[in-house]
């Protein structure tokens, strides 16, 4: 459990220490910001939860979590620092979980920041400064599921960044918009999916974007579980089986 | 030099190893042992050094062929590690944590019960407990250096892999390191230092493992390797006023095996350049001969290791 925390501490610090995560958060306060912005003319719940789906949940977390979860092994493994993590008498699952658990961790606090400017401004607008469990649902399941499938991926893949922006802008935003049927291999939309649970009525956005899910708290959890198991057993397999240092050395 | 060592205590050992990138061949096919004490790998820069390293360490798997440290592979048993170190060449470091931090952050995944009080032995042996509280993006390369291999020493491993160890180090860090690399040697730890001067190979290890072109070149002591280089033709460039005189001076000594005359010299190979040393100025004496200057055509390690691999 040690090694786990203590490499779970470490890959945290590592993306939170960035430059680019004062960015990201920056990036994740937009939606407050539109909401501040437009919310206080429509006066309405509706822009709330329409900046909630479509700009949060939908960009810019997924962004977020492909960012960080890409970078928590793949760039190690670039920049040739993988060996302190990896030289270790640390059971590659142990090692695979806790650079996942960092890596979520990391997205949840960027995109806690982003949520947090969300209620403030929502509650303005609005009045209502209830605290949203649907939110904070949706937040977590969205940065544990981009976690689970980008952590591999960069792993593999030197342009995974880029291989996450076709993913959200094409594969999620294009075509499981337009075929219901493509809706569960959409990963923000699984955390919406619990976030609509928790909701009495849902805003129209939210039945659009569902497409064919069903709201429910507990199939968002199990399909999330699913992914972090199979993550953690595809990274651990990487670790042994690939190189842990890219290039050709000397 | 032999192409086999056979150390007593083989404690790392690597068989018929070869690593391919696409296509090309950083590693090919290499046998050899390492043993207690400190053993230079030694090679130009690109011989592959680097890369037998990371196999060895089980950073990189090998194409074909296998690699045992203290018995086993180190990338289907982990806990070897518990018992291994890798001071790597890289200079990336978690530049966001301090030497301290760096040096615990092994410690504790090494399952120390005291990480702090070994992170603290483990830089004082290097001098880095003044500035142990720093971010290492604050330090020098030589600093760095250092605190990877504080790093390296927490855990008191029985095996050292050390790549290009006194990269970006001043001359009293050198010192200091040599002597502490030396010290781990004769404790009987098994210390691979890889370097591509062989000056600095030569003040810490007594057995060398040269490689070229991704080939084990030769395995033995430095002083056989200092014979076998002493057997190489060395190529000088003499610069002087008669060129064609100095020539037939020279075309008749022993130690000379070709000579090219050119407009403003003479190009020789010698094979004996301690009585080239001697001899040359009585010889252009001699001759009414006035010499200008006397430089080594092909003076690199790179150059002499091809000597030695031409030669197998």
């Amino acid at each position: 459990m040690r090694s786990f925390i203590t490499i779970a501490n470490y890959t945290f610090r590592k993306l939170m220490n960035r430059k680019r995560a004062m960015g990201m958060m920056l990036l994740s306060a937009v939606p407050a910001a539109i909401v501040a912005l437009v919310g206080r003319r429509s006066g309405s719940d509706e822009v709330f939860h329409s900046m909630a789906i479509a700009v949060s949940l939908a960009i810019i977390l997924p962004l977020i979590g492909i960012v960080n979860a890409s970078s928590a092994l793949g760039d190690e493994r670039r920049d040739h620092t993988l060996p302190y993590l990896s030289l270790k008498p640390v059971a590659r699952s142990v090692l695979a979980a806790g650079v996942l658990a960092g890596a979520v961790a990391a997205t949840l606090v960027i995109g806690a920041v982003g949520a947090g400017t969300l209620w403030i401004a929502g509650g303005a607008v609005s009045g209502d400064w209830g605290v949203g469990v649907g939110p904070a649902l949706g937040l977590l399941l969205v940065s544990l599921g981009y976690g689970a499938v980008f952590l591999p991926v960069g792993f593999m893949f030197k342009r995974s960044t880029l291989i996450g922006l076709l993913y959200v802008f094409f594969w999620e935003a294009i075509l499981a918009s337009a075929v219901t049927s493509l809706a569960a291999s959409s990963l923000w939309r699984i955390g919406l999916q619990a976030y609509a649970a928790t909701l009495d009525t849902l805003p129209r956005g939210f039945t659009e974007s569902l497409g064919n899910l069903t709201p429910s708290v507990g199939s968002a959890f199990v399909k999330v579980g699913v992914l972090v198991v199979v993550s953690i057993a595809l990274t651990t397999w990487l670790l042994r089986a690939r190189d842990h240092v890219v290039g050709d050395g000397d | 030099m032999s192409d086999v060592v056979t150390p007593t205590d083989v404690t790392v050992e690597v068989r018929e190893a070869s690593r391919w990138f696409g296509q090309k061949v950083a590693v090919s096919e290499v046998s050899c042992g390492f043993g207690p004490g400190v053993t230079g790998l030694l090679g130009p820069n690109g011989a592959g050094k680097t890369t037998l390293l990371r196999m060895l360490t089980g950073l990189v798997r090998p194409s074909a062929g296998d690699v045992r440290i203290l018995g086993v592979d180190p990338r289907s048993s982990p806990d070897v590690y518990r018992r291994v170190a890798l001071v790597p060449e890289d200079e990336h470091v978690p530049g966001f944590l301090t030497a301290m931090e760096f040096v615990k952050f092994n410690g504790t995944l090494q399952q120390l019960a005291d990480p702090v009080s070994a992170a603290r032995r483990a830089l004082e042996i290097v001098g880095l407990m003044d500035v142990a509280d720093r971010e290492l993006s604050t330090y020098s390369k030589g600093m760095r250096q250092r605190a990877k291999v504080a790093s390296a020493l927490v855990h008191d491993p029985e095996v050292l892999f050390l790549d290009e160890p006194l990269n970006g180090t001043d001359p009293v860090q050198r010192v200091h390191l040599i002597r502490l690399f030396g010290e781990l040697g004769e404790q009987g730890r098994t210390v691979i230092v890889s370097s591509h001067v062989l000056g600095e190979v030569e003040r810490m290890a007594d057995r060398v493992v040269a490689m070229v072109d991704g080939r084990l070149a030769g395995v033995g002591t430095i002083a056989a390797l200092r014979d076998a280089m002493s057997d190489i033709p060395r190529k000088l460039r003499i610069d002087c006023d008669r060129p064609r005189i100095l020539a037939g001076a020279l075309i008749s000594r022993g130690y000379v095996e070709g000579v090219d005359v050119w407009e403003g010299g003479v190009d020789i190979d010698v094979v004996d350049t301690d009585s080239f040393g001697r001899e040359i100025a009585t010889l252009a004496v001699q001759a009414d001969v006035r010499l200008v200057s006397v430089e080594p055509r092909d003076e690199s390690l790179e150059s002499t290791f091809r000597y030695l691999v031409g030669g197998r």
